[in-house]
């Protein structure tokens, strides 16, 4: 019992340092795309702490939206922005005509 | 890397009138727009100091807020257990934001709705998304890409089958109309991304009587109960299963049209624009700098 | 030291870095993206620190603020990002600080670039 409590409360460490991790890292970062890659990151522990919270609805509509949709939004930000900056990551689909 | 040889980097701007970018914009990358140098972040000193300030800011609030939560009784879970028979469904979540507290989700679904209506507003016109219309006219879904046509096969039936399960189980599980919204409008936009769903702009009619569905759906709801229970959203004995259940499924069809919509309709940046090519990205970018001649494709700027 | 006070704490210096990249970055998309944190650091606190009967149940009612709370983030976000691009698409910049050697920014009256 005691060892599960003891297990449990490492994970809930590391979950917790890896959040304040992720975020510090991709608020200090200078590169959007590892921004936007670290901020889906995010999403999808936040999503593991909110199960160790107790809270499965939370962590769902974490992982679809927080993690899902909200990176997708940034990732078309981005693309847009590459596509203005001449980039040489910009899509072949997206060369000029 | 690319240097002054990009074509439309800053490289070509105007010469910088007193030298107020110090290692200039064009070291190690193109644009300031994808590599952030902060040479416009603040001055450092002023940054610690506020890193400072928040220390002692954080761990009083953290111990506040162990102090105030602590010292609570949780009566809420115990009337939220005592009542949720009455709901209709056995996942309490469910019960709260389809019944105890229908009031802020049929909020939440019209502040979505302002937001794509905000979103559709900022750019009329303007559009240039998705594949070139050869693309998507010749191949078909995906385009004659086979990795994103073996992928649009999988996920989108995928996504649309465990969306239904979604709605479905939230009355009794850890699911909802949200979460199946959210699924939902991932499929929409891969399908957008892969060009079949290319004409799907708010300026639809269809589009906007589905986004427009959660939020009618709710109010007609609220005010068909009115005769029976004397209250708005306040559903009668024995209806609350079958109400919930077809508001959520409206909720996540709403939610899904939407969520797509606000992905499409982000507005654009023109690739090649003289008049923004001339801009010196580092200078004073809402007055002196600005382009002169309103880019000519914007004909709504004033 | 419980599971919950660590996330607590989580919650508390995940929304303080991020108040402080709002100040200090001026990049709109890091903005945007710190705004977004500070939310999620809202939400862990809104879980995490109310006393519960059941240690591995979260109170009902929090959930279902903090679901709301997801799916309107998403939304404010799309808006916010909408707005930057827009601001980007017409200056040509990523940031919206203004010279301090000139005056008040006046958009309406552009003076060709010298």
């Amino acid at each position: 019992m005691t060892d599960v409590v003891t297990t449990g409360l490492l994970l809930d460490g590391l979950i917790a340092l890896l959040l304040a991790g992720l975020a510090f890292r991709l608020l200090r970062t200078r590169d959007l795309f590892e921004a936007i890659m670290l901020f889906v990151a995010y999403g999808l522990t936040l999503a593991l702490a909110w199960i160790r919270v107790g809270a499965p609805d939370i962590a769902l509509a974490e992982a679809a939206l927080g993690a899902g949709v909200t990176g997708a939004l940034f990732l078309n930000a981005w693309h847009r922005l590459a596509v203005r900056a001449g980039s040489d990551d910009r899509l072949p689909m997206e060369a000029d005509p | 890397m690319m240097g002054p040889s990009s074509s439309h980097g800053p490289g070509v701007s105007s010469p910088s009138p007193s030298g107020d970018a110090p290692t200039g914009p064009d070291a190690s990358s193109p644009s300031p727009l994808l590599r952030d140098h902060g040479e416009r972040d603040g001055p450092p000193l002023l940054r610690w100091l506020l890193g400072l300030f928040l220390v002692p800011v954080g761990i009083l609030l953290a111990l506040g807020l162990k102090g105030a939560a602590g010292s609570r009784d949780p009566r809420i879970p115990d009337l939220i257990a005592k009542h949720l028979p009455e709901t209709g469904v056995s996942n309490p979540v469910t019960g709260v934001l389809l019944n105890f507290r229908g009031y802020d989700t049929l909020l939440e679904i019209a502040v979505l709705v302002a937001a794509m209506v905000a979103v559709w507003s900022l750019d009329r016109g303007q559009r240039h998304f998705g594949l070139p219309a050869s693309a998507s006219a010749s191949g078909g879904a995906g385009g004659g890409r086979p990795f994103l046509s073996a992928i649009l096969r999988l996920a989108v039936p995928t996504a649309f089958l465990t969306a239904v399960y979604l709605t479905w189980m939230g009355s009794s599980e850890p699911a909802g109309a949200f979460q199946a919204g959210a699924l939902l409008a991932g499929a929409g936009v891969l399908l957008s991304v892969a060009g079949v769903l290319r004409p799907l702009t708010a300026a639809a009619l269809p589009v906007r009587i589905v986004a427009a569905g959660g939020v009618a759906g709710f109010v007609v709801t609220g005010i068909a109960v009115l005769p029976f229970t004397g209250a708005f959203l306040a559903y009668p004995e024995g209806w609350a299963y079958p109400l919930i259940l077809g508001l959520e499924a409206a909720l996540a069809v709403a939610v899904a049209v939407i969520l797509v919509e606000l992905f499409v309709d982000v507005p654009s940046i023109p690739a090649h624009d003289a008049a923004l090519d001339a801009v010196d990205p580092y200078g004073d970018p809402l007055g002196r700098a600005l382009a002169p001649d309103p880019s000519p494709a914007d004909p709504e700027a004033p | 030291m419980t599971s919950l006070d660590l996330y607590v704490w989580a919650g508390v210096v995940v929304f303080l870095l991020a108040l402080h990249a709002v100040v200090t970055r001026a990049h709109l998309l890091w903005k945007v993206l710190a705004i977004n944190l500070m939310g999620t650091g809202v939400f862990l606190i809104l879980l995490a620190a109310p006393a519960r009967r059941d240690p591995m149940v979260a109170d009902p009612l929090p959930q279902g603020m903090v679901l709301t709370g997801i799916v309107v983030a998403v939304a404010a976000t799309a808006l916010a990002l909408g707005m930057a691009l827009r601001v980007m698409a017409r200056t040509g910049s990523p940031f919206l600080t203004v010279d301090p050697e000139t005056e008040e920014p006046d958009p309406d009256a552009p003076e060709p670039p010298r």
